[in-house]
C-alpha cells in the first residue's frame, strides 16, 4: 500500500513536471514573438532546437541589403542563449554574449550577405532546452 | 539517374558539419564550437519578394500567376504542397497591385489547400474575419499572409510533417524566381537581374531541404531533378565576399554590418535560369 502511494505520487510529480515544461515551451514561443511585434513581419518560418549540452545549432541565412533585420532567439528554460552571427568567412558579426545575452538584436544590411546563425545554451546547468528562434523584417 | 547525383553534389553547400573557427572583427577570440547538428536553412518569405516587387514600378500581369482553376488538378500531396507555396507567393503579388478580390479569391484556394493538407486550423475563422476586414489594407493583408506562412511552418515542423513543409518552401522559391525571370523577359531591368541572381543563395538551401525524398516517388524526382536543372545554372553565377567590419550601436540593440557580396551571372546563366524555371513551374501547375 505504502509502495502505491510513493508511485502515484511519482507520478503526479512527473507529470506536473511535464507540464510545467510544456507550459515553459508555450512561454518561449510566446514570448520570442512579442520581440517581434515592435514593428517587425516575421519571415514566415519558425525555427526551433533541442540543444544538447555543448552543441551548436547553426542557420543558413541570406540577408538581403536595404533590409532591417530583427533576430530573436529564446530558450524555454534557458536564459544563456547565444546567438552569434558568422559570415562566410568564419568572421564573427555579432554574439549576444558581448551584450548580457540580449534575446533580440537588431541588423541592418548594405548589402545582401549570407551568414551563419549559431545558437548554443551556455546555462551548464540545463543540459537540454528546447529553443526558438524567430527573424523579422522592418516594415 | 548519375547524372542528377552528380548535379546534387555540385549545388550543395561545402559549409557541411564541421568545427567553425571564429573571429570578432580584429580580436581574434579563436573558439572552437564543438559538435554542429541540424541545420535548417532559410528561403525567401512572401514579404520579401513582394517589397522588392513594389519597388519596381512595373503594372501587373494577371497572365503571370498561376490560375486557381488548376486548383481542381492538384491530387498527390506533393502537388498540393507545392502549389500551397506557388498560390502564397501569388497572393502577396496580386495584394502589392491591390487585385483585392483576386487575392480574396487566392486566399480562399489557399484555404482550400490547407485542409487538405492537414492545415485547416491556419485558416481559422479568426483569420478569415480579419481577411475579410482588412481586403483594402495592403500592409495588413500582407501581415495576415506572412503570419499565416509560418504557423503552416511552426505546424507543419511540429507535427513531423517536414517533408509538407519543404515542399511549400519549395513551391514558393520556383514562384518568386518564376515571376522575377518572367518581369525580366518582359521588361529587362538590372535590379531584377541581381535579385535573380541572388536566388543562388536559396537554390542550394531548397535543394537541402528536398534531397531526403528524392527516392520517394517519380513525381518527387521529377519536380526534384527539375530543381537541380535550375541550380546547376546557379553555379555559374560567381560571387565574392568583402569583410568590412560591422558597427554597433548598443543603446539601439543595432548592428549595421556593411560587407558586401558582389555577384556576376553571364547572360547565358540567366537565360538558361528562365527557360528552365518556366518548364519546371508550367509542369508544376498544370
Amino acid at each position: 500500500m505504502r509502495h502505491f502511494f510513493v508511485l502515484h505520487f511519482l507520478v503526479i510529480f512527473i507529470c506536473t513536471g511535464y507540464h510545467t515544461y510544456a507550459q515553459k515551451q508555450k512561454t518561449a514561443v510566446e514570448t520570442c514573438e512579442m520581440y517581434l511585434n515592435d514593428g517587425f513581419i516575421s519571415d514566415g518560418q519558425y525555427y526551433t532546437y533541442v540543444i544538447q549540452k555543448d552543441e551548436v545549432k547553426q542557420t543558413k541565412i541570406t540577408l538581403m541589403g536595404g533590409n532591417t533585420y530583427r533576430v530573436a532567439a529564446c530558450g524555454s528554460v534557458s536564459k544563456k542563449i547565444q546567438f552569434s552571427i558568422v559570415d562566410v568567412q568564419g568572421n564573427v558579426l555579432y554574439t549576444n554574449t558581448n551584450f548580457d545575452y540580449a534575446p533580440y538584436w537588431d541588423f541592418e544590411i548594405y548589402k545582401t550577405i549570407e551568414c551563419t546563425i549559431l545558437l548554443q545554451n551556455n546555462d551548464t546547468t540545463i543540459p537540454t532546452d528546447k529553443s526558438i528562434l524567430l527573424i523579422g523584417y522592418k516594415r | 539517374m548519375c547524372a542528377s547525383f552528380v548535379l546534387f553534389s555540385s549545388c550543395t553547400s561545402d559549409a557541411d558539419e564541421k568545427n567553425v573557427e571564429t573571429s570578432v572583427g580584429n580580436q581574434q577570440s579563436k573558439s572552437m564550437v564543438g559538435i554542429i547538428d541540424g541545420k535548417i536553412f532559410s528561403v525567401p518569405s512572401p514579404y520579401e519578394f513582394i517589397s522588392f516587387i513594389n519597388e519596381l514600378g512595373i503594372s501587373y500581369n494577371h497572365s503571370l500567376i498561376n490560375s486557381v482553376n488548376n486548383k481542381k488538378l492538384y491530387e498527390s500531396n506533393v502537388k498540393k504542397c507545392i502549389n500551397f507555396g506557388v498560390y502564397g507567393i501569388d497572393v502577396a503579388y496580386v495584394t502589392v497591385f491591390e487585385q483585392t478580390s483576386t487575392a480574396l479569391t487566392y486566399f480562399s484556394v489557399l484555404k482550400q489547400l490547407s485542409e487538405e493538407i492537414g492545415l485547416s486550423q491556419v485558416f481559422d475563422a479568426k483569420t478569415i474575419e480579419r481577411l475579410e476586414n482588412n481586403m483594402h489594407l495592403q500592409d495588413s493583408l500582407l501581415i495576415i499572409l506572412t503570419k499565416t506562412y509560418r504557423e503552416a511552418d511552426k505546424r507543419l515542423k511540429n507535427e513531423k510533417q517536414k517533408e509538407e513543409a519543404a515542399f511549400i518552401i519549395a513551391g514558393s522559391w520556383i514562384e518568386s524566381l518564376y515571376l522575377l525571370t518572367q518581369i525580366q523577359k518582359e521588361k529587362p531591368n538590372k535590379k531584377i537581374v541581381e535579385k535573380i541572381a541572388e536566388h543562388k543563395y536559396y537554390a542550394d538551401n531548397v535543394l537541402a531541404l528536398l534531397r531526403p525524398y528524392y527516392e520517394k516517388s517519380e513525381e518527387h524526382k521529377k519536380i526534384i531533378d527539375g530543381i537541380i536543372e535550375i541550380c546547376y545554372q546557379f553555379d555559374g553565377v560567381n560571387s565574392q565576399y568583402t569583410y568590412t567590419e560591422p558597427v554597433t550601436y548598443p543603446q539601439l540593440k543595432r548592428t549595421v554590418i556593411q560587407s558586401d557580396t558582389k555577384l556576376d551571372i553571364y547572360t547565358e546563366h540567366l537565360q538558361n535560369i528562365t527557360i528552365f524555371t518556366e518548364k519546371l513551374r508550367n509542369s508544376i501547375v498544370n
